[in-house]
This record gives C-alpha cells, sequence and structure tokens, in this order.
C-alpha cells in the first residue's frame, strides 16, 4: 500500500519540481500556482523560492500568533518563515499535485524570506520528509487520517504535543487541522500522530455512521408548532407514535418526524409588515439625497 | 428528505475543502436542519445566527439592486463563518479555519448548494 501512495507522491513531485526548477532558471521571479489538494502558491524572488503559501500549512502568521511568540525578533522572525516555508512545500508535495501555472501579476507575499532557498533543495527536503512520514509503522498523510484517542491516558506523562494531539483528535480533524488549532507546523503534528497511532493511543474508526447530527434525535419540540400551519397535519407525529413508520436500516437515528423542509409562510411572522420594504426603500434613497443636497 | 445524501454532501465539503471545519443546513427561519460540527459549537445558536444574518444581507442585497442573495462572510482573525442562501427556504453554513482554501471554497460551494437544495426539496417516500 505504501507503494502505490508513494508512485503516486513520486508523480506529483517530479511534475513540481521540474515546473519549479525550470521557472526558477529561466524566468527567476513570479509565482507558480500549484492546483492540487492542497496545492499552494510558490513565490520566487532572484530564482530563489522566497515564500511558499499553502492551504495545507499554517502561514507564520499562524504558528507565531497561535504560539504565543507574537513579539518575535527580526533573527525568530525568519527562522519561522524559513519553517513555515518548508513546511508549506511538505503538505503540497504530501498532497496530490495536478498541475501548476504561472500567477499573472502576483502580490508580493507579506512574509517572503529576504534570502531564499533553492527551489531544489526546498522540494527535496520536503520529498524527504514524505519518506520519513512512509517508514513509521502506521504512515499517516496531513490530511487524510482523522483519528480519535483510543484509550483513556494520563495525560500529564506525556509530552506537550502529544497531549496537544489527544486533546484535539475528535475524529473530525486531520493533521493539518490540529496544526492550524495548535499554531504548529503540519509535519511534526503528522509524524506524532503516527507516532501515536502506531504507539496505540490513537485509532482510526471507520465512519460508517456520518457523525452529521439530525436535530430529529433530538425533538424541538419547541419548534414544531411553526411547522404546522404549511405541513399536512397528519405527516406531524409525536416521538412517542414512531412505531408506524418501518424502522430504517441505514440510519440509527429515530424516523424524522417531518419529512419535508420546514416551510415558512412568507410574512407569517409580520416582519414584512413592521419593517415595509417599500418604504424603507424610499427613505433610504431620500436620506442619500438629502445628504448629497446639502453638501453642494 | 433523504438524510443520507445530506450527510453525504455535509461530510463531502469538509473532506475536499482543506480548511472547513464545520458545516450546518438550516431553514431560512433558522431552524435546523441538519449539523456537522464540533462539540465546541452549538448548532441550534449557529443556524439562528445564520437565519439572523442571511435576512440582512438579502436586505442590503434587495436596497442595493444586487440581485438575488448569494451569501455572505463574516472574517476573523482565527478563520470565517460563511451563510449561504439554499433558495429561498434554506441556508448552509460554512466555517473555516485561518487556512480555508476560500477559492476551492467558492468552486465547489455553488454546485454543492445546487444539489443540497434539491435534496432538501425532494419528496422522499415514508419512512426514508
Amino acid at each position: 500500500m505504501a507503494g502505490v501512495r508513494d508512485s503516486l507522491g513520486r508523480a506529483g513531485y517530479d511534475l513540481l519540481s521540474s515546473a519549479v526548477t525550470r521557472y526558477a532558471r529561466e524566468k527567476g521571479d513570479g509565482a507558480l500556482r500549484v492546483s492540487g489538494t492542497p496545492g499552494g502558491v510558490v513565490h520566487l524572488r532572484g530564482g530563489l523560492v522566497v515564500a511558499v503559501a499553502s492551504p495545507g500549512a499554517p502561514g507564520p502568521g499562524t504558528l507565531l500568533t497561535r504560539s504565543g511568540r507574537s513579539g518575535a525578533g527580526a533573527a525568530e522572525l525568519r527562522v519561522v518563515r524559513m519553517m513555515a516555508m518548508q513546511d508549506a512545500a511538505f503538505a503540497i508535495v504530501a498532497g496530490r499535485v495536478d498541475g501548476w501555472e504561472v500567477l499573472e501579476d502576483p502580490a508580493d507575499p507579506p512574509d517572503a524570506l529576504g534570502v531564499g532557498e533553492t527551489p531544489g533543495r526546498l522540494l527535496h527536503q520536503a520529498a524527504r520528509k514524505l519518506a520519513a512520514l512512509d517508514v513509521l509503522p502506521h504512515p499517516v498523510r496531513p490530511d487524510r487520517e482523522r483519528p480519535l484517542p483510543a484509550v483513556e491516558v494520563d495525560l500529564a506523562q506525556l509530552a506537550l504535543l502529544q497531549r496537544e494531539l489527544l486533546v484535539h483528535a475528535d475524529g473530525r480533524s486531520t493533521a493539518r487541522d490540529i496544526a492550524f488549532r495548535t499554531g504548529r507546523a503540519v509535519y511534526p503534528v503528522t509524524v506524532e500522530m503516527a507516532r501515536l497511532l502506531g504507539g496505540g493511543y490513537l485509532e482510526c474508526v471507520e465512519t460508517a455512521a456520518p457523525p452529521v447530527r439530525m436535530p430529529a434525535r433530538v425533538p424541538p419540540e419547541s419548534l414544531r408548532p411553526r411547522t404546522r400551519p404549511v405541513a399536512e397535519p397528519a405527516a406531524v407525529s409525536t416521538p412517542g407514535d414512531a412505531g408506524d413508520v418501518p424502522p430504517s436500516a441505514s440510519s440509527p437515528s429515530p424516523p424524522d418526524p417531518a419529512p419535508e423542509l420546514p416551510r415558512r409562510t412568507p410574512g407569517a411572522s409580520g416582519i414584512t409588515e413592521t419593517l415595509a420594504p417599500q418604504k424603507a426603500v424610499a427613505s433610504w434613497k431620500g436620506f442619500f439625497r438629502l445628504r448629497s443636497g446639502t453638501a453642494k | 428528505m433523504d438524510h443520507t445524501a445530506l450527510a453525504f454532501e455535509m461530510r463531502g465539503l469538509r473532506e475536499q475543502v482543506a480548511g472547513i471545519t464545520d458545516t450546518a443546513i438550516a431553514a431560512a427561519d433558522g431552524l435546523l436542519i441538519a449539523a456537522d460540527t464540533a462539540s465546541g459549537i452549538e448548532p441550534e445558536g449557529l443556524a439562528a445566527l445564520a437565519a439572523a444574518g442571511l435576512g440582512l444581507a438579502r436586505r442590503t442585497t434587495e436596497a442595493t439592486a444586487r440581485g438575488a442573495l448569494r451569501g455572505t462572510v463574516a472574517y476573523g482573525s482565527q478563520g470565517c463563518a460563511a451563510f449561504f442562501a439554499v433558495g429561498d427556504t434554506a441556508l448552509m453554513v460554512v466555517l473555516g479555519d485561518e487556512g480555508v482554501d476560500a477559492d476551492r471554497l467558492h468552486r465547489t460551494i455553488r454546485p454543492a448548494i445546487d444539489r443540497i437544495g434539491s435534496i432538501l426539496t425532494a419528496k422522499a417516500p415514508e419512512g426514508v
């Protein structure tokens, strides 16, 4: 299985690597948009990569503010920017790369490095991180696994990053999501998630039943009467007489008492009369004319 | 209404677009229909806020002759909350974190909203 993922990742990496390297050599300045999941934008200056932005990895701003290092000095700022750039490159390489295009007239990234990194070195590092992830006993991808804590553990005996992962792993969040929430780079979070999965602290549960909550489970007693004037009275039943609806095989939730989307009768609340849109529009225009009239 | 199809659409959005953290669907008056939200978010209150927000945005587009309302987005320092109109009768809430891929969100949301609209208005047989 790792082989299949590897070959897929490799094709994306090769595409990206040749595109960025060639652009850096031939043009030197500009930006490339990498399409794919998560994809991103690679900014170049003088043939060097000075910033990489990706929805798959927290930017320098997130890394600084969320981790409480907002008062960073120039040296630390440079380190954080470099780290964020390498992390975004990793996120792009670890995901799916579909293609790339040259961005016309790109905006200068506010967090560009003064002196960048060669495209070859940057992408090689990203590929190495991905390879390191793949040799772990339970390899994960930053945007794929959504694990849950597997066992009750004493959080106090764990390292800070492990604690944060166990606290934020809710079966909905990927390593990328947790990285954003905690203000950490996505690579270390992904590695730690893989370790915790390997160690049995986290587990990936196949979610056969969607976690989507339908309020039908909690009968909204106070809200239901509002649908009565429009819904057929027969269709509205109390939770008690759910017996005459055949039990659904696919959904574990009790049968929906209102099979149709509740509809409000337009104007039922009286808000339209109260606010009187026609008059309101007229008076708003009048106000505008008055203002421009006095200004002259 | 096909709950499984609705759940599939909502989860699909969260899985396809990096940075979407929660979604919810409600009737236009704020009555919650379905929620795919983390434990820290109260979906009934969110649905009510979305209905109020979209109501104001709809009045604004009317008053300024901007056509039919599509949606409104509130941006915060740690992410955004987008409310989209689903036809005239329903709405959809999409919450994103700081890194949410806004381009992808807007490209993905339009067809998803159309599909959700037809799921909500489809007359399903009893017991589905």
